[in-house]
């Protein structure tokens, strides 16, 4: 299914919970990897 | 002496030049040495940046012709072939001026300063990432697009690994810095909005308009992205990290347009919590200043020594040393002589870097600037000059 990942919190949260299958499933290294990654997004 | 036995001996170098409480075996060399390798190598920008094999071609003729201790670029600028996939079209490559720009950045309007403050995550989430990538903009189902851009990214970050590992085991060139440690490459509000948010100009009238938003959306950002790092870095062990040459590698570029009163207000809050964290946790921190700095030495006279070294890019690199003795130097290896010189011209600069900077320990050899065209470098120069360096002990 289909969405629209630019959106916040529900792009966001779908991206960090669905979308990283090679993470361990631990909400504190999910975030800490979003947050990395909206700043290599914004940065590059 | 094995390759293991090469890395650690290098990152000992480089910590003993920025500690400063004992002389290192010979004075270290970071390779400022950027897309100039590519052309050295013998392909085109081009080649090189969109495929990883290219790439990892360039790197060994570095490591197998140059004897530096680090390299400063190894892969990871310009990733055209991760951001290129959700349609961002920022990069300008020109193979025929061997040269890589970006356009202009300003991906957030003067009047968006609230949204920032009031909820950094979801503004840059939902108005600067799809401002900056076409597809996401575009395309209302764009998760499509995301997985490709994921794919990619894991990818790269693969590459990135294999350039280490190949660097670390086959050549003995260690990682310059520790990516898992508070690393605030340009996890700074203040660098955030002027090179990416509202660029020099918008944020020069800002910060005369409205100081206030301009600090307050600085704190936001730096509570965003540089706070979590800090307090991953709490957690490590208390000490520098000796997989790495250096702890944080921070680069400074927008303070070029500050007053030394803008400064303090503006930028020398982030300095200061990293110098702070430098000094509480025992941290080994790299500063690259870009451009011109000497107006600010009154602070950087402020960091604890032994922690600290800063790379000057157009500076004068014997005032900076005299006149901030807390911290270790590097660069001075001046470009327009290893661009127009003779090797022994160039040997003999090097010679007097080593001999003025290097007396008590305190310096790092480097180019001054980013090596990153043709014309910024001779290779036969850069030959000599590492050969030079790699052999010659002051002390």
């Amino acid at each position: 299914m289909e969405y629209n990942v630019a959106k916040y919190p529900e792009g966001y949260e779908k991206i960090k919970k669905e979308e990283l299958p090679f993470l361990p499933d631990d909400e504190d290294t999910r975030e800490f990897f979003m947050n990395d990654l909206l700043q290599w997004l914004i940065q590059w | 002496m094995n390759t293991e036995e090469l890395r650690k001996e290098r990152i000992q170098l480089f910590k003993d030049a920025i500690q400063m409480g004992k002389k290192p075996q010979r004075i270290p060399y970071f390779g400022n040495i950027w897309s100039w390798k590519i052309i050295d190598a013998g392909y085109k920008l081009s080649e090189a940046l969109y495929d990883y094999e290219v790439t990892e071609k360039v790197l060994r003729h570095v490591f197998e012709n140059y004897k530096i201790d680090v390299l400063s670029e190894t892969g990871w600028r310009n990733p055209v072939q991760v951001t290129s996939v959700m349609g961002n079209d920022e990069y300008i490559i020109n193979d025929t001026a061997n040269s890589i720009s970006i356009k202009d950045q300003c991906f957030m309007e003067a009047d968006e300063y609230d949204e920032l403050i009031d909820n950094p995550k979801k503004f840059l989430w939902e108005k600067v990432v799809p401002r900056k990538y076409r597809l996401l903009r575009e395309e209302e189902n764009n998760s499509g697009h995301f997985r490709e851009f994921l794919q990619k990214y894991g990818e790269f970050g693969g590459f990135m690994g294999k350039v280490s590992k190949v660097m670390n085991e086959e050549y003995g060139i260690p990682d310059f810095a520790d990516s898992l440690a508070a690393f605030d490459y340009w996890g700074n509000g203040y660098e955030l909005l002027f090179n990416i948010l509202r660029g020099i100009k918008g944020l020069s009238i800002d910060m005369r308009r409205d100081p206030e938003k301009v600090s307050a959306a600085i704190e936001a950002l730096d509570e965003t992205f540089m706070a979590p790092r800090l307090e991953r870095g709490k957690k490590q062990p208390k000490g520098t990290n000796m997989d790495f040459c250096v702890d944080m590698n921070p680069v400074m570029l927008g303070h070029t347009i500050l007053s030394p009163k803008q400064f303090e207000r503006f930028y020398w809050p982030h300095l200061k919590r990293v110098s702070d964290f430098a000094e509480s946790y025992d941290k080994v921190v790299y500063i690259f200043a870009e451009g011109e700095s000497s107006r600010f030495y009154e602070f950087f006279q402020e960091f604890p020594k032994g922690h600290f070294a800063i790379h000057t890019e157009q500076d004068d690199i014997f005032e900076l040393k005299k006149r901030v003795p807390n911290i270790a130097v590097a660069g001075g290896m001046k470009s327009s002589l290893l661009g127009k010189g003779t090797p022994q011209e160039c040997v003999d600069y090097a010679k007097k870097l080593i001999d003025e900077l290097g007396a008590d320990g305190g310096y790092i050899f480097s180019e001054n600037k980013m090596i990153s065209f043709e014309q910024d470098c001779k290779a036969e120069n850069l030959k000599a000059v590492s050969d030079f360096v790699s052999e010659y002990n002051p002390y």
